[in-house]
């Protein structure tokens, strides 16, 4: 896993795997990783080859904890199993899919 | 040249996040291998990988010790995982709902079930088994080229799939013997058979399919509150009935079969919660482990089975215990079947009983009343059920004179029917003592004696001798009602009753004789009780005055008996209104002729 960090946002990239083995270490790396000055964070999932519901579970907490600072999180190119699991979960209402 | 692959892959791993995470990964390889497209593969390692996370995270201490088994089996175009965990066990949901959007947990069965089409879970002790299947439009492609790259790692896994194949085999067998032991005890259903040896020989089934060494059957009697023992696999047990507290704070009895029917769940026993030593149930073997599971209809309880072993390292798995309860349920809808069927049996005899004894007393009543001269006389007996105990006869003694004759069997259907069959018979064996009421009345007792005692039986009854020509009349009464008799118009009403016990209660009884004389009497009513306590809607009775009143009334000059006997009927319905009769109303009513 990659985190980069421009100004305002924390670019988060090279995720093989977000699942429940993983997905709370990922999610205090970039909780530590994160500044004030980050309005918003990008995570990359164009590398993901699989996520499953902790994956998710995670992405939502790093929502939230965007959302009370005023932030936003933001999904770079999810693959296309990611792109399933949140169709399948209908949160990809919920975040901001962004390809790129 | 083509090989076929296995259609079958099992693996175990242990219980840990990132090892679950990749034997996924090695399931999902099989299925790429038996030609599944890239997305259905994907979507099968996301349903195995949140079933796989949740058998490790909720695994139970000794459970996390143990492996999790993931059995993947391909037949036809159908697809089913097994997924063996360690864990308490859970509540499957039926059909899980979607998480809120801020939930961070809670999707893992909302995934699993939008994936496959069909997914049960079955509970056991120590395992507990995630059943999922999916079924395809095609078959899935099951050959490959031998020369694929993937053939050699396929290759060292048929070694192992062969032994997962003689294990499957082995369970599947073990359905398979359960099912043939249904369909094999269905086809007897229609062989008459009683449900003690119906259930000994499934139970006997369920333990050779269970691998267990005992069972107990108890079978819930309702009317008597008791726990009946109908099937023990061990005959030198303590077989007494076990009493249902009627309270449930009456916890006194030591009895695992009570709580697990009070609580209306299985309840486990083994080393670690052992039977206790005042409970039915105990027995000196130590390692004992096993299932006390209660069986209802509804919210009714049928009964408790309970079902061992005898080492407690032979724990029950899963699937022992979903034919458990399988049985149990084709024990239940047998055992309902056969009380139905009992129950119509039952009412068949009644009723045919009842047609018996019915036939058997109209046969008693006498089709025609002989003819007494300067008296017309009839007779009538309405019951008030299907059959009753009441009966009159006239036994003629010489064209003046007759022996008359009202008796009330206290009882109901073929018992009371005979016996007043017997005292018509005893009556009319003694002719020479017909002007005897009394004498015959006391032969007849002595007669009849024993058997009614037997039967905790008795007669009321009343004898009246009539001479019409010496115009006299002679009564014994043994505990009746009285006989009424009226004199012409407006004049006076006599009634005769006496003191002395109905037949069949003492032996050796001497009855009063009441000698009447009949002077100018017009009516003479023999009756019994169902003529005064005849009620009307608000509970009033008729009554023996409103009875006199009645037989006081002015005749009319061309009236004979059997007009004024439907009169009499007429009245008694009339004050009744649309109240049914309690009691039967039977009674002989003599008029004098003008």
């Amino acid at each position: 896993m990659r985190i980069n960090s421009t100004d305002f946002i924390l670019i988060v990239s090279g995720l093989n795997d977000l699942v429940a083995n993983n997905a709370e270490q990922v999610r205090d790396d970039v909780r530590s990783a994160l500044k004030n000055e980050h309005t918003t964070i990008e995570i990359d999932l164009s590398e993901t080859g699989f996520m499953d519901s902790s994956g998710l579970g995670i992405l939502i907490s790093l929502h939230k904890t965007m959302c009370a600072r005023n932030g936003q999180i933001k999904l770079v190119n999810p693959s296309p199993s990611t792109q399933q699991i949140l169709e399948l979960t209908r949160l990809h209402r919920l975040f901001e899919i962004v390809e790129k | 040249m083509n090989s076929f692959l296995p259609t079958v892959y099992r693996i175990e791993t242990e219980c840990d996040l990132a090892e679950a995470r990749e034997s996924c990964r090695k399931v999902r390889f099989f299925l790429d291998q038996l030609g599944f497209p890239e997305e259905e593969s994907s979507r099968w390692e996301l349903v195995l990988v949140e079933a796989a996370n949740n058998a490790v995270k909720y695994a139970s201490v000794e459970g996390s010790r143990l492996p999790i088994t993931i059995e993947a089996s391909c037949i036809e175009n159908k697809l089913e995982i097994r997924i063996i965990d360690h864990t308490h066990g859970f509540e499957y949901p039926a059909k899980a709902s979607l998480a809120d959007p801020y939930d961070e947990t809670g999707r893992g069965i909302f995934i699993i079930q939008t994936i496959v089409d069909r997914s049960e879970y079955f509970m056991g002790k120590s395992s507990n088994c995630l059943v999922l299947s999916k079924t395809y439009p095609k078959r899935i492609r099951q050959e490959l080229d031998r020369g694929s790259e993937a053939d050699q790692e396929l290759g060292k896994q048929l070694f192992q799939t062969e032994e997962t194949l003689a294990a499957m085999a082995e369970e599947l067998s073990s359905c398979y013997e359960s099912l043939t032991a249904i369909f094999r005890f269905s086809s007897e259903l229609n062989v008459t058979r009683d449900t003690a040896s119906f259930a000994e020989g499934l139970l006997k089934h369920l333990i050779q399919i269970t691998d267990s060494d005992w069972y107990r059957f108890r079978l819930y009697d309702p009317d008597e509150a008791l726990l009946i023992i109908l099937s023990d696999h061990e005959t030198n047990s303590n077989q007494a009935p076990l009493p249902f507290p009627r309270t449930d704070e009456d916890d006194l009895v030591k009895s695992l079969e009570i709580d697990s029917t009070r609580l209306r769940q299985d309840i486990w026993f083994d080393v670690d919660k052992p039977i206790h030593e005042e409970d039915s149930l105990f027995r000196s073997v130590r390692e004992q482990s096993g299932i006390v599971h209660p069986f209802f209809m509804n919210e009714t309880l049928i009964g408790v089975l309970t079902v061992g072993k005898n080492q407690s390292e032979n724990v029950f798995t899963a699937a022992q215990i979903n034919i458990l309860h399988t049985f149990s349920d084709f024990l239940t809808i047998h055992i309902l079947n056969t009380r139905f069927q009992e129950e119509k049996v039952r009412s068949h005899v009644v009723s045919r009983e009842l047609e018996i004894a019915t036939n058997i007393q109209r046969s008693l009543l006498p089709r025609q009343l002989p003819e007494l001269s300067g008296f017309s006389i009839s007779g009538s007996c309405t019951n008030a059920h299907q059959v009753g105990g009441d009966f009159f006869d006239m036994i003629p003694c010489s064209n003046h004179s007759a022996l008359l004759v009202i008796a009330d069997v206290m009882g109901k259907g073929i018992p009371a029917a005979l016996f007043a069959a017997i005292l018509r018979a005893l009556i009319r064996a003694m002719p020479q003592i017909s002007d005897s009421p009394g004498k015959l009345m006391s032969w007849v007792n002595n007669m009849i004696f024993d058997d009614l005692s037997k039967v905790e039986m008795f007669i009321t009854a009343q004898f009246v001798f009539v001479d019409t020509r010496s115009n006299y009349l002679v009564a014994s009464n043994a505990g009746h009602c009285p006989l009424l008799a009226a004199c012409a118009n407006g004049g006076n009403l006599n009634r005769i009753t006496s003191e002395d016990m109905p037949l069949g209660i003492m032996r050796n009884l001497e009855y009063e004789q009441t000698r009447m004389e009949l002077n100018d009497c017009r009516k003479i009513l023999l009756y019994t009780d169902g003529l005064p306590e005849a009620q009307n809607p608000e509970g009033e009775f008729f009554s023996e005055k409103r009875l006199q009143e009645w037989l006081l009334l002015p005749t009319l000059e061309e009236s004979d008996a059997m007009a004024l006997g439907k009169k009499l009927i007429e009245t008694i319905k009339q004050f009744q209104r649309e109240a049914m009769n309690a009691d039967d109303q039977t009674f002989l009513l003599l008029l004098r002729e003008n």
